[in-house]
């Protein structure tokens, strides 16, 4: 049990290591990160100028850093997997001892944690610059930062399975973007979901965007301690569900892999 | 004088150097990056005539590949002069086009999904080739590399050698004097390089195409061509016909004997030292022979001869 | 001249006729696609109609104007899209070398690179974007016509700031995904409503990021439409155009052929 849990761990540090070192790559992600939270910025500023609600564009602003934190930080590792799956790379690894959705997910994870904690730092810094103050008691960072971090380790393993899907599906780009569409607004991962109609907020509930995102993010101007348990109870829920998807989809796939040979 | 209007390529005192990032670890790094240069052309000239077929021999990183693609205006050199038909290559790009044919081993100018046909019309049209002359131009080629039976298919249905001949075709469509040919037969199997290396000689002697090769494989060298160029550390080391290469650095001969007990016996003969006619009599003298083959050495060996005395 | 221009467009139909064939070898997967990049529009677009139906207005925009905006800016990324997206993928053609291919046509270079590339789902942008034309309260012939040609512009000053940020490859190691996260910032910048992007945001907004030039001047021009903001409009696009083509072809300098990755 030790023995397999050093093996992932190592995948992990080897990737992690890797995106340390792709300098490019993480500066792009902060890049945008801070361009994003810049216009939002300017956007909310306007917004509340209008309406005379000083210190608004602060709530949003956190929110906002949180919310693209989380997806932000997802490398791309559906694209990784279908390749995988369609040039039959997973076939070589049959007779590893190792377990390849694992391997994939824990190097996921490796870069998913590198651009979490440079996004949080940084983004941190211009969100401070930006608002001055933020919306939550300074206790209530860590929280916070960690909780968001386990739903950016969700939202990580969720595109991993889509990579899966290839199994299916011709072309996993645009079902990839299609989530991520449904994130922004089932989940609330731009705007927040108190400003959608009520009709709207019911349907976002039951999918599994609103708990990895919005209960999640919600935190980050409403924090309590009720809401930290819904969120972790909820994630919970749809985690198991998503595993169990993948549980399905890899034993076809290995049967596939028997039966073809890769 | 009269050489020089013969001469389609000449070469003189090319140099390409590249810059080279160090991968670096660390802040430093990001913000001052070392370099360091690499001179992948020291130096080279050379003059080629109209329907000379030359190979380019060299090891890993000699340079081969940066010199022709500085002569199919690929890359600008970092200093001296060619000139290619008359033009500088890096200079005229577009009007030296017309004149030159590539293919490179690992990079395919067809459409990966779309059936060849359409590649070759698509390339017709670049090259402004009217229709006619188009559908008499490829059923020439058609016949010569005997691919009527892949036109209809998609690229990516293709072997490594059938698609192979199909980029061959590819590059030949607008009839180009001089052809460019890098590493063409790289990741064939055997048949198949034999099959491709007849087709590029017999193609170069129908049309008097002058052509230039890259290769790792001196059987490359030794079937299609008929002079070759050596380049070591980006310096050229040999340049003359490979009879010549042969001569000059044939003194090795290979003599192996098979005796009445079915052993097999190798012995390598300095012909400068020894003539091959004693050290036959001093074999026979030796032993009970049944069969004995002379051979020179194989290419291979005096390739490594020439870059080890380099 | 004339026989040139002739030649010349006869081969970009006949690119454009080999990428539909490519896209429609599998006709549903085309169609999904196309569709699926409609759906993500619009979801995006229901975003900012709830904003603007909590709000009203924002500094004198109201949905009418973001309609317009987003039948601009997705009318000028189908263009670019379907007709220049080699832009695009020209840092991985400067990485693995297959620029060399390009180099060797008697084609001007750059035309083949970017006419080298087409994402078909993006038809599903030209459906959007004249789709929110038609919503957004200011149908006429001639409003119709300056949609179009702004959609043009848009498109060229987003084709020509995707070729100078591709352009960093020539540079630089590893700047894909710098390059893609810039050009995603610009496309949020000229996402939003551009009234919010007032004194200093708005020189920046115009110059180092052009987002302006899809966003603030085509909607302008479309609503009450002004000879000079149509003159800054045809200035600012054609003016990025002629800036990324300098700096490509000093780029282009420095191409080496994969040998950046080949030495090691």
């Amino acid at each position: 049990m030790t023995d397999a849990w050093r093996k992932y761990a190592a995948f992990f540090m080897i990737s992690f290591k890797q995106s340390w070192l792709n300098k490019g790559n993480l500066s792009g992600g902060l890049l945008f990160l801070i361009i994003l939270l810049f216009t939002y910025n300017r956007l909310w500023e306007v917004i509340g100028l209008e309406q005379d609600q000083i210190g608004l564009n602060a709530t949003f602003v956190w929110y906002l850093l949180f919310a693209e934190m989380i997806i932000l930080s997802a490398p791309r590792s559906e694209r990784i997997l279908a390749d995988d799956v369609k040039s039959g790379t997973m076939a070589y690894y049959i007779n590893k001892p190792v377990s390849f959705f694992l391997m994939r997910y824990a190097e996921a994870l490796g870069a998913m944690t590198v651009s979490y904690l440079s996004m949080g730092t940084l983004g941190s810094l211009a969100a401070l610059l930006l608002t001055e103050k933020p919306p939550f008691l300074w206790w209530q960072y860590p929280f916070i930062f960690i909780a968001c971090g386990i739903s950016s380790a969700i939202n990580t393993l969720l595109y991993t399975a889509i990579g899966l899907s290839a199994l299916w599906l011709e072309n996993i780009r645009t079902l990839s973007m299609a989530v991520q569409r449904l994130a922004f607004i089932f989940g609330g991962a731009i705007f927040p979901l108190t400003i959608y109609p009520e009709w709207f907020v019911d349907i976002a509930q039951w999918t599994p965007f609103y708990a990895v995102y919005y209960l999640t993010i919600r935190l980050v101007y409403d924090f309590s301690w009720q809401n930290l348990g819904e969120a972790c109870l909820l994630n919970f829920l749809w985690t198991s569900g998503i595993v169990a998807f993948i549980a399905y989809a890899y034993r076809k796939l290995n049967r596939r892999v028997n039966v073809y040979g890769g | 004088m009269e050489k020089k209007m013969t001469d389609i390529i000449e070469v003189n005192q090319l140099v390409k150097k590249f810059k080279l990032r160090k991968k670096s670890t660390g802040i430093k790094g990001l913000f001052r990056p070392e370099y360091r240069n690499i001179t992948a052309v020291n130096k080279i000239s050379f003059n080629i005539r109209k329907g000379e077929r030359v190979a380019f021999i060299g090891p890993n990183g000699a340079g081969k590949s940066t010199t022709i693609k500085m002569l199919s205006s690929i890359l600008y050199p970092t200093s001296g002069i060619a000139r290619v038909k008359g033009l500088i290559p890096w200079e005229n790009r577009a009007a030296l086009s017309y004149h030159i044919g590539t293919v490179f081993g690992q990079r395919s100018q067809l459409w990966y999904h779309l059936p060849v046909q359409d590649s070759f019309a698509l390339l017709a049209r670049i090259y402004n080739i009217n229709d006619i002359a188009f559908k008499r131009r490829l059923a020439g080629l058609v016949k010569l590399f005997e691919i009527r039976d892949l036109l209809p298919h998609p690229t990516r249905s293709l072997s490594l050698g059938q698609r192979m001949r199909c980029e061959i075709v590819a590059s030949l469509l607008h009839k180009p004097q001089i052809l460019f040919l890098d590493e063409p037969t790289i990741g064939l199997d055997v048949t198949a390089k034999e099959i491709i290396r007849n087709l590029i000689k017999k193609q170069a002697l129908e049309e008097d195409t002058t052509l230039l090769l890259t290769s790792h494989d001196t059987d490359d060298m030794e079937k299609v061509c008929e002079r070759v160029i050596i380049i070591n550390k980006g310096r050229l080391i040999f340049d003359d016909s490979i009879a010549a290469l042969k001569k000059s650095y044939l003194s090795k001969k290979y003599i192996e004997v098979t005796t009445d007990s079915g052993e097999k016996i190798r012995h390598v003969v300095n012909t400068g030292q020894k003539p091959v006619k004693q050290a036959l009599d001093e074999l026979i003298r030796q032993y009970h022979i049944t069969d004995i083959t002379v051979e020179n050495p194989p290419m291979e060996e005096i390739i490594k001869e020439i870059y080890n005395r380099d | 001249m004339g026989a040139k221009f002739v030649s010349f467009c006869r081969l970009f139909l006949l690119i454009q006729k080999n990428h539909a064939k490519t896209a429609f070898l599998s006709k549903s997967d085309a169609f999904v696609n196309v569709l699926m990049m409609v759906v993500n529009n619009f979801s995006f677009i229901f975003m900012w109609w709830v904003i603007f139906e909590n709000k009203g207005s924002i500094n004198g925009w109201s949905f009418g104007e973001m309609a317009l905006l987003f039948a601009v800016m997705n009318n000028a990324f189908a263009f670019f899209a379907l007709f220049a997206r080699g832009s695009q993928t020209l840092p991985e053609y400067i990485g693995n070398g297959s620029l060399d291919n390009f180099l060797t046509t008697p084609r001007n270079t750059l035309f083949m690179i970017s006419v080298s590339e087409s994402t078909v789902a993006n038809w599903g942008d030209f459906i959007t974007g004249f789709a929110m034309f038609f919503l957004s309260g200011y149908v006429s012939w001639n409003s119709f016509l300056l949609m179009l040609l702004s959609s043009f512009c848009a498109a060229i000053v987003t084709y020509a700031f995707r070729l100078m940020v591709s352009c960093l490859a020539f540079w630089a190691e590893d700047t894909q995904r710098l390059g893609d996260n810039i050009f995603m910032a610009f496309l949020t910048f000229a996402g939003q409503p551009a009234s919010i992007f007032t004194g200093w945001y708005k020189i920046l907004f115009l110059t180092v990021i052009p987002s302006g030039f899809i966003s603030l001047y085509p909607v302008e021009i479309i609503k009450n439409f002004s000879w000079s903001a149509l003159g800054w409009l045809l200035l600012g696009s054609f003016g990025f155009l002629f800036l990324s083509i300098k700096v490509f072809k000093f780029g282009l300098r420095r191409y080496t052929s994969g040998n950046r990755f080949g030495i090691r």
